[in-house]
């Protein structure tokens, strides 16, 4: 997560361009004048001004309805992305790009493009999960040790201490290790193991929010601790977890593509990208395209997550000081 | 280390003031910014002259154009976005806006010197004191690390730091805000300038604290006979040390006089609020402090006519609607108020405490040429 | 500066009980017997059954390593919290338990063949990173909103987006496949491999690719936040002051500027030391580096797990001491911490 603290001070030095003095005061002054309305809808104006986060986002939907209707049309179109045809599998094998194929097929005469398509299913859904699952337990974890502070906070933040000095991927790997390879145990795997980040994340926006006056008030008003924290810290807190978790689903692609190719992810014959680069490796001097196009696949959707996640820190202004 | 200038140069300061200048001739200088919202009149049309031992009070709300002004001045605004777009600042009859860079470099903190608001963070956290304080030596004077050090030792006990050969060797997390303050001090007049420009010097720093610091630039510039000019949004503060004053508003000098004038004789309803505002405990009489209400306004839309006008309690139709320029109220004092010069607008209306002392020779001091 | 370290030393304590604590849950939540894994379908009498369960400390033994038993002759079962403080023990002894499919060869045996290649890879790797990474980030800076800055920017965004290995694909396909048909074969990279063993001055030309693959990613880091550092310290209030002393543009970029933007450069640096040993079984997987990271996957493929988790212990104990190194000489790098000063003032 090192790049967020890089991208956030870099926000900061855009922001002191004129060097230090009232021009900037000026500039904002006016903004304030012409605009006032709510948080997102603000953040909504100016995350379309962001033409890379557009970008981002219009590729991320695509690729969620290709993934969506697939079964509606590939089928009859580019064939099955799991089964061969044994009687013509000889001719059909890794055939080059063509109009009939545009990204060409693999050894087992099945539509690489179908695959990518198929594989897509795969990366959205353990981006997607992994992330929610490592959201849910981050948001528990940092709510624990921020809000009840203590031997609760030391104790939490020990142990996301622990888990963040354990590199991400062999720690994945080790409890593949132990749990076994497959697409349930990898959702599980990146997901529990995602969660510190958030969690520190969350605590020190829960540590922000609580010192402000209306929390105060609230207490005062004999509101209990879980009422606190759902209807007033929790929304405040919104806008940085909707940024990370954006971001994470970005790195829990590119997770799950290494577990593949490795052989400890999903495993075959089910199309994921990083098994479709696998099976690519052994030819790629004489058909290279059978690793490039899945390897397309991911650097753009990654790539659209992070223009995403980038855009949205932008336009929900947070700061991502501490992950 | 540095490159040493190897050029040959006869130093500006050691050159006589030319006939008829001013030490520095700040004139009608205007400075915008051009940013996307809009151009950001920062500096708009600013003049002042200035010579050795004389001290200049700019004193204004943030936001004024007070700092950018004299950052212009030094040559430290980056352009862009950043525009020179009119007049002059002459420094011994030359022009510093048509310097080259590298002549520019020549000046500062040789002839030109200036201090910041913070000095928490106007040092360099990772070097030594010394170091950073014989770094224009070596630069502009051409020492040796030894000759820098041997110099800046004799800095520090000038400026007040007790055990200094001892702290010339510490970093500046080690030294507490009024003593980085007198480093900063000892590090500007270093190499003896003409010139002091202390931005906000004494803000970040304890009440007490800055009685000091005011002190020891008062003292120290009897002794070098500099120049100093003191910029900062408290009356109160130029109200002992300067000799004139210059009251800035919305990137514009709205009343410029002695401190006497501009005490005592004001004619400007900002400078009523600026002085209306400083909690005074010698005043005999009790009055309430009144605050300035409003915002200073947006320098990218100035309102129309006086800038002023919307935050002022006298402000007519006129105001709106027109500019005030300059009306000389007295030889060196002048005032951007449509009604400057109605008696009983101001009699009326200035602060009751300068105009009891009204009687005192407001007009006989000149600005203190020396 | 001394407490400081100490500080360091004790807070790490912790983290290893920790980390090391996952570790042996890890190894003994494996599913299956190991002793019968490692047998296989061959039939262990019960002396040798025994020893070998001793050997893995799951029997206790007596001090002379004898097998242990109790009033009925039976072994006794090691408790839990025993076997980890043994296990610990183990790790600090370089003991890693004994490979599944290498017929009882013991992993850290295996393994230290295999680290040489890996440190190497990782070394080369480094300092492409730092250079090239730090390069960048400084002219990104320098000459903001240049061709050069976007160039970069645009850059460091594609890899951090893209598998590490696919990366290495492509530069395979180009330097080994592609330029070797172009040039009929006069010039090309190899793209498999290390050369010789003793990493001997004509083997260098196989260190290119992986190296660059393995540092890609922290380069792509490493621009960012040089970057980001230093365009954030040249706006800070002493090049403020320093400019106003007289020095040029060029002094104060690398007097005043550098020395500050390089700290948390050169720690991010230092960190990711073991980020690039982590990054190597992916890395040596596609180029056959006879390394580490190659061993790993050779194992994930075997399902040889004892030697998956004795090469990710490894890896993950080098990565704390290293981190640990780097946190205490950030202390000479930054006066702030050597002498101790409050946090708000760093």
């Amino acid at each position: 997560m090192a790049d967020n603290t890089a991208q956030t001070q870099e926000k900061a030095n855009d922001e002191n361009t004129l060097g230090i003095f009232s021009a900037k005061a000026a500039a904002a002054a006016v903004n304030a004048q012409t605009s006032s309305r709510t948080m997102w809808g603000d953040a909504w104006k100016r995350l379309k001004r962001n033409k890379l986060a557009m970008i981002g986002m219009i590729w991320i939907g695509f690729v969620i309805v290709v993934a969506l209707t697939a079964d509606l049309w590939v089928p009859g179109t580019l064939g099955s992305p799991t089964e061969t045809d044994s009687a013509t599998m000889a001719q059909n094998s890794r055939l080059a790009p063509s109009a009939e194929h545009p990204f060409g097929t693999d050894t087992l005469g099945r539509d690489v493009l179908c695959r990518v398509i198929y594989g897509s299913r795969i990366s959205l859904a353990v981006g997607v999960l992994a992330t929610a699952i490592s959201t849910v337990l981050g948001l528990i974890m940092g709510a624990l040790a921020a809000y009840y502070g203590g031997i609760w906070d030391t104790i939490i933040m020990r142990l996301a201490d622990i888990f963040l000095a354990f590199p991400y991927t062999l720690f994945v790997i080790a409890m593949l290790a132990v749990i076994g390879p497959g697409i349930q145990n990898v959702f599980i795997a990146i997901g529990i193991l995602g969660w510190p980040s958030i969690a520190r994340v969350f605590r020190s926006a829960i540590l922000t929010v609580k010192e402000n006056d209306y929390v105060d008030a609230a207490r005062a008003m004999g509101a209990s601790d879980a009422r606190i924290i759902a209807r007033h810290i929790f929304p405040n807190s919104v806008a940085v977890i909707v940024v990370y978790a954006t971001m994470n689903i970005g790195s829990a692609i590119l997770t799950e593509a290494a577990l593949s190719f490795l052989g400890m992810g999903v495993q075959a014959p089910n199309p994921s990208w990083g098994i479709m680069i696998q099976d690519g490796a052994t030819y790629l001097a004489t058909q290279p395209w059978l690793m490039i196009m899945p390897g397309l696949a991911i650097l753009t959707t990654v790539l659209a997550f992070t223009l995403l996640g980038d855009g949205l820190r932008d336009a929900l202004d947070v700061k991502m000081k501490d992950a | 280390m540095f490159k040493k200038k190897t050029r040959v140069q006869m130093h500006l300061k050691d050159q006589p003031v030319p006939e008829g200048a001013h030490l520095l001739e700040v004139d009608d200088l205007k400075m915008y910014f051009h940013t996307q919202d809009g151009v950001v009149k920062a500096v708009d049309g600013v003049s002042y002259t200035l010579d050795r031992g004389e001290t200049l009070g700019v004193v204004g709300e943030s936001g004024s154009g007070k700092s950018v002004t004299h950052l212009t001045i030094m040559g430290l605004i980056d352009m862009p976005p950043g525009r020179i777009e009119g007049g002059d600042v002459r420094y011994r009859g030359q022009s510093l806006l048509k310097m080259s860079e590298e002549q520019m470099q020549d000046i500062r903190g040789n002839d030109i010197a200036m201090i910041f608001q913070d000095p928490m963070t106007s040092l360099n956290p990772v070097y030594t004191i010394g170091r950073q304080l014989g770094e224009g030596l070596r630069l502009h004077r051409g020492y040796s690390k030894e000759e820098a050090l041997k110099r800046s030792v004799e800095l520090l006990d000038m400026v007040g730091i007790p055990n200094p050969e001892q702290r010339v060797k510490d970093y500046p997390h080690q030294f507490s805000g009024g003593m980085r303050q007198r480093v900063m001090i000892a590090m500007a007049l270093a190499c003896d300038p003409d010139i002091l420009i202390a931005d906000e010097p004494t803000t970040a720093l304890d009440v007490t604290i800055q009685a000091q610091i005011i002190e020891l630039m008062r003292e120290m510039q009897k002794k070098n006979g500099n120049a100093i000019v003191m910029i900062t949004h408290d009356l109160g503060v130029v109200a002992d040390v300067a000799d004139k004053i210059m009251v800035m508003y919305a990137g514009h000098p709205v009343e410029f006089g002695t401190a006497e004038e501009i005490f005592y004789n004001s004619t400007h309803p900002y400078t009523w609020g600026l002085i209306r505002s400083i909690p005074d405990p010698v005043m005999t009489e009790k009055h309430p402090l009144t605050p300035i209400k409003g915002n200073p306004p947006s320098l990218v839309t100035l309102p129309s006519g006086c800038a002023f006008s919307p935050r002022c309690p006298y402000a007519t139709d006129k105001c709106r609607a027109e500019r005030p320029g300059r009306i000389m109220v007295g030889p060196n004092h002048y005032s951007c108020c449509h009604y400057s010069l109605d008696k009983d607008f101001v009699a009326k209306n200035a602060p009751k405490t300068s105009r009891s002392k009204a009687a005192a020779p407001a007009h006989a001091e000149k600005g203190g040429e020396a | 500066m001394g407490k400081y370290i100490i500080k360091r030393v004790l807070q790490f304590i912790p983290v290893f009980l920790g980390v090391t604590l996952i570790l042996f849950s890890l190894e003994n939540i494996v599913p299956g017997d190991p002793i019968r894994l490692i047998a296989g379908d061959k039939k262990l009498d019960p002396v040798t059954e025994n020893n070998l369960r001793a050997s893995f400390h799951l029997i206790e033994t007596n001090d002379d390593g004898t097998i242990k038993y109790d009033e009925n002759g039976n072994t006794i079962e090691t408790p839990m919290w025993e076997r980890y403080f043994l296990y610990v023990g183990g790790l600090l002894h370089g003991d890693l338990g004994v490979s599944y499919q290498k017929s009882g060869q013991s992993v850290s045996s295996i393994l230290a063949d295999k680290y040489p290649y890996t440190v190497r890879l990782a070394i080369v790797a480094i300092i492409l990173e730092a250079v090239l990474g730090i390069g960048a980030g400084i002219v990104s800076a320098l000459k903001r909103y240049s061709f050069w800055d976007i160039f970069v920017t645009f850059l460091s965004a594609l890899f951090v987006s893209m598998p590490a290995f696919w990366l290495g694909m492509l530069l395979q396909l180009f330097f080994g496949v592609f330029l070797k048909d172009a040039t009929g074969g006069a010039f090309y990279l190899p793209i498999s491999g290390a050369g010789g063993p003793y990493a001997e001055f004509q083997d260098w030309v196989y260190y290119i690719l992986p190296a660059f693959t393995l540092a890609a990613i922290s380069m792509a880091y490493t621009a960012r936040i040089m970057r980001s550092q230093l365009l954030e310290v040249m706006n800070q209030d002493y090049i403020r002051t320093a400019k106003a002393k007289g020095l040029s543009r060029k002094d104060i970029v690398i007097h005043h500027a550098l020395k500050n933007a390089l700290i948390p450069v050169v720690t991010y640096i230092g960190m990711d030391f073991g980020g690039l040993l982590a990054g190597a079984i992916l890395t040596e997987t596609v180029f056959n580096w006879p390394g580490v990271g190659y061993e790993t996957y050779r194992a994930i493929t075997q399902r040889d797990w004892p030697l998956v988790l004795g090469s990710v212990t490894v890896i993950v104990v080098v990565v704390m001491v290293i981190n640990l190194i780097v946190d205490v000489s950030y202390a000479f790098l930054d006066p702030r911490i050597r002498f101790g000063a409050p946090k708000n003032e760093r």
